[in-house]
């Protein structure tokens, strides 16, 4: 028998107090009652009569007394709450409840029929661990993007009623194979291992062959929940300001219909709740159609997509949200002798602020306050480098932001890193250089363009420059015709938009469920999080990047200790969780799973409930023999 | 005790109803059942020990085999002596007023019927408080107002009582001895002595319903209201049941007793109108024929 109630170390001494309590009670004297009657010598000669039971009349009060005791004894017993302990028949059973996205569809039952399939999977959880027997252990797991189990293995009902009550199901996808690896390792090494799912099963099938694949050995069950496939979600929305004209933007939304039949919804269209756009769509059975919305123009930066009226059995998916780019003018430092080139290109971005110093002028300190720095053919000492991102053009000497290797006379670009946010829309090819520098990379350099394996563009993405980006062209502008090519311009925009940390592309939003990187400010050790439902939490910087993973779709708040917050959008944008057809039985090699059996023993490990009965019938007794006038 | 209008309308209802039943004769209304004084044979009564054995009937005996003693009538002025138990028993449950309206109602009819009648009161401290013999209807209120002046209080000690009220009574008569009969002690000594001297008794024993089936439940220190003596007792069912047996059968002895000694014996219940009880003693003729 283990105990699991009130310790000893409190029933001690309660037992000792009660029963000093009852025995104080018991030896003292109650005052009689006192009455007159008008012939006592009738009441002698009736009582004497009885005189010769004196002695059972002394033990029936000490029985009395004795009944107290065990009353005593039964309810502090009650309140130490033991348990049956084990035998060798349990079973380890890990309960595997989906907690995913698609759990949060109204079509779980209960009352009114409008009950969430978590709540369905929580109903059932709870029924079978009332059926467990008293010697199975079980534990919970809850399984959403990240499983993880929710107590540990315990014989306690009560310990795992109070888990099942509260798992509560977040807005990301559920990782059906990590769920049955966490669940196996679990089981690893104990009894007639179980293992029970409870979901929807609308789970990847090589992601459920995985899972099922680690969980060998373990006899697997399946309790599925929900009823309808329902459902048409927006699977996708981004968002991205025009480079022109950054007062303008678009928007691209992809919305897909899991309905076995057409159907037609209006999509909404909110910025900070104000309407923009609303269109209705038709969708073809499990059609999937994409929506661009160019040239939508206003104020605010949070934009809401709503499928206003879909009456789906998943509202989750019927909002996405997204955030616009923030726009505002870069400050930047153009330190020249005078290129008109130069000049006039930086003349076509509206967004910069351009300030011109001649390159005597140089003053290190002064450059902080400028978002980036153009050095053009002036290089500055090393110990007088821009404090902030820089873009040289033709470094020399010791203090150019990548180490010389040397120089090569009219180099042909042979290679280019395509994606780097400098290349976008941009082509090298055929670029006349009369000559060029080549650069020796360090860890963390990128080669943007090469020669022959020689880099001449280069950059840094921070990574060993204090944080600041840099970009280095290894020729002279005068002397390639780079100045007269369309790239140019557009090579300075992305140079400038990188430095921003605005690639210019469409700005989708983040996915709920998967680690976020999010970009920290320089020495930033951690940044506050507040997801949408207010929770607060500290995500650690490492690298320049704070890792976090967001359980929940809608706006986010991003913070550094001190510094200015900014805002971020996450979307569950996952097709397969959206898909929320259940599944009714699960096949595994073949065979469907089955349904999970009661326990072999009917006896309830809780023992208390009979204590107190006992005690309750001890009182019965013990009333009905006082009313007797047995036990006095 | 209040005797008032309506009670003395109820008496003179009682002596009419008693006139009819009963004619007296001469100056004295009845005749005084004594036994060997008079010269008229009137009955036959079983011998009891204590009897003056010049009045067996040995012709009866050498025929039946059976000890039967010869009564004759007397005639002379009939004393009633109505010996009122007022001892603190009787103060529970009403029995002392029951007793003194039964006391009233005997006394105004053996006054109306020209009967030397006098109230002997005894218990407690009422001892040598009696009401000399009086005659005549008007007497009633002299009853009244002694009756009323009675305390109850003290022990029954009802043998010392009759044996003081015998030595103390020169003239013989009817003994009408009204008590609840409670006395340690017994009742048997002193119903004896009366016999023994002659006077008629009669037995009217107040009787309650709550004092024979009391309903007292649980632990109690009960106190003897006259002795003062107390025990502390646990009081059950099969107990209430046993006292309930207890005091039937001291009543049943009390009945028996007298019977044996053809000493009329009335129980007064407290719960029957006393009127009742005086009508049923004169139709069953045991009284004051």
């Amino acid at each position: 028998v283990i105990v699991s109630g009130a310790p000893l170390s409190v029933l001690g001494p309660a037992l000792a107090v009660g029963a000093s309590a009852l025995v104080a009670l018991y030896l003292l004297k109650l005052r009689r009652r006192r009455l007159e009657v008008p012939f006592a010598d009738l009441w002698r000669r009736v009582l004497s009569e009885s005189q010769s039971t004196a002695l059972w009349k002394k033990l029936r009060r000490l029985v009395s007394l004795a009944v107290q005791l065990i009353l005593l004894l039964l309810l502090l017993g009650a309140l130490a709450d033991p348990r049956l302990a084990a035998s060798q028949h349990g079973r380890s059973i890990v309960f595997v409840v989906d907690t995913s996205a698609s759990m949060q569809a109204l079509d779980g039952g209960g009352s009114g029929g409008s009950g969430t399939r978590l709540a369905a999977a929580q109903h059932e959880a709870q029924r079978l661990i009332r059926t467990l027997a008293g010697d199975d252990e079980a534990m919970v797991v809850a399984m959403n993007a990240r499983p993880a189990p929710v107590g540990g293995m315990t014989r306690d009902d009560r310990e795992l009623s109070h888990a099942i009550d509260g798992l509560r199901a977040d807005d990301t996808a559920a990782d059906i194979a990590r769920a049955l690896e966490l669940a196996a390792d679990a089981l690893r090494g104990r009894a007639r291992p179980t293992l029970v799912l409870l979901g929807d099963g609308a789970w990847d099938p090589a992601e459920l062959a995985r899972g099922v694949r680690a969980a060998a050995g373990v006899d697997l069950r399946y309790v599925p929940v929900g009823a309808s496939g329902d459902n048409v979600g927006i699977t996708a929305f981004a968002v991205r300001r025009y480079q022109a004209n950054q007062t303008a933007y678009e928007v691209l939304i992809e919305v897909q219909s899991f309905r076995p039949q057409p159907s037609a919804v209006t999509l909404q269209l909110q910025q900070d709740g104000e309407v923009v756009e609303s269109q209705k769509l038709t969708l073809a059975a499990g059609a999937r159609v994409q929506r661009l919305y160019p040239d939508l123009a206003g104020d605010g930066a949070r934009l809401v997509a709503t499928l206003t009226d879909a009456h789906d059995a998943l509202p989750l998916d019927d909002t996405a949200y997204a955030l616009l780019p923030e726009r505002r003018k870069q400050k930047v430092l153009l330190v020249s002798s005078g290129d008109l080139f130069l000049e006039g290109a930086l003349l076509l971005d509206e967004n910069v602020d351009v300030d011109k110093i001649a390159p005597a002028a140089w003053d290190a300190a002064a450059t902080a306050k400028y978002d980036a720095v153009i050095l053009d053919g002036f290089t500055p000492p090393a110990s007088a480098r821009p404090r902030t991102h820089a873009l040289w053009l033709n470094p020399q000497g010791d203090g150019a932001p990548f180490t010389l290797r040397g120089s090569v006379d009219g180099p042909v670009i042979t290679e280019t890193t395509a994606n780097h946010p400098l290349m976008r829309w941009v082509a090298l090819k055929d670029l006349n250089i009369a000559k060029a520098s080549t650069f020796a990379l360090a860890p963390g350099d990128v080669a943007v363009a090469s020669s022959f394996k020689q880099p001449i563009i280069a950059a840094n993405d921070g990574r060993g420059h204090d944080g600041k980006k840099t970009v280095a062209f290894g020729f002279e502008l005068q002397r390639s015709d780079l100045p007269l090519r369309v790239a140019f311009p557009i090579l300075l925009i992305n140079a400038l938009d990188w430095f921003a940390g605005s690639d210019g592309g469409l700005l989708a939003s983040y996915a709920t469920g998967r680690s976020w990187r999010l970009p920290a400010p320089p020495g930033a050790t951690s940044l506050g999080v507040q997801a949408p439902d207010g929770e607060r939490a500290e995500a650690p910087v490492h690298d320049g990047r704070a890792s976090y993973l967001g359980r929940h779709v809608g706006f986010y708040r991003v913070q550094a200790s001190g510094g200015p917050a900014r805002q971020l959008a996450a979307n569950l944008a996952d097709a397969h969780e959206s898909a929320i057809a259940p599944n009714r039985t699960l096949t595994v090699n073949g065979k469907p799973l089955p349904p999970p059996e009661p326990g072999r023993l009917g006896v309830r490990r809780e023992i208390w409930g009979y204590l107190v009965l006992a005690a309750l019938l001890l009182a019965l007794i013990e009333w009905w023999t006082y009313n007797r006038r047995v036990t006095v | 005790m209040d005797f008032d209008e309506s009670f003395l309308k109820k008496l003179e209802y009682l002596y009419v109803v008693a006139k009819k039943v009963f004619v007296g004769r001469l100056r004295a209304e009845r005749r005084s059942r004594k036994t060997g004084s008079g010269v008229e044979f009137a009955d036959h009564r079983n011998y009891a020990a204590g009897d003056d054995l010049r009045y067996l009937d040995w012709s009866v005996y050498g025929r039946l085999d059976k000890l039967l003693l010869r009564l004759f009538e007397e005639e002379e002025d009939l004393h009633i002596y109505l010996l009122l138990d007022a001892s603190a028993s009787m103060r529970s449950n009403g029995k002392l007023d029951y007793a003194e309206r039964l006391c009233a109602a005997l006394a105004y009819i053996g006054l109306a019927k020209l009967d030397r009648v006098s109230i002997v009161p005894f218990g407690g401290g009422a001892e040598g408080e009696r009401m000399p013999p009086t005659r005549g209807k008007a007497q009633i209120f002299k009853v009244f107002q002694f009756l009323t002046a009675l305390e109850p209080r003290g022990a029954t000690e009802l043998s010392r009582a009759l044996e003081s009220f015998v030595h103390q009574t020169k003239r013989r008569g009817l003994a009408i001895v009204i008590s609840d009969f409670y006395d340690p002690a017994g009742y048997e000594e002193g119903l004896n002595l009366l016999r023994y001297h002659r006077f008629e008794p009669t037995v009217l024993q107040v009787w309650s319903e709550a004092e024979a089936k009391p309903t007292l439940r649980g632990d109690l220190e009960l106190v003897d209201v006259e002795s003062g003596e107390s025990r502390e007792v646990t009081v059950s069912e099969r107990q209430l049941a046993a006292f309930a047996r207890a005091h039937a059968e001291y009543c049943a002895r009390l009945e028996t007793f007298c019977g044996g000694r053809a000493i009329p014996y009335y129980r007064a219940d407290v719960a029957i109108p006393f009127e009742d009880l005086v009508l049923r003693m004169f139709r069953e003729g045991g009284f004051l024929s």
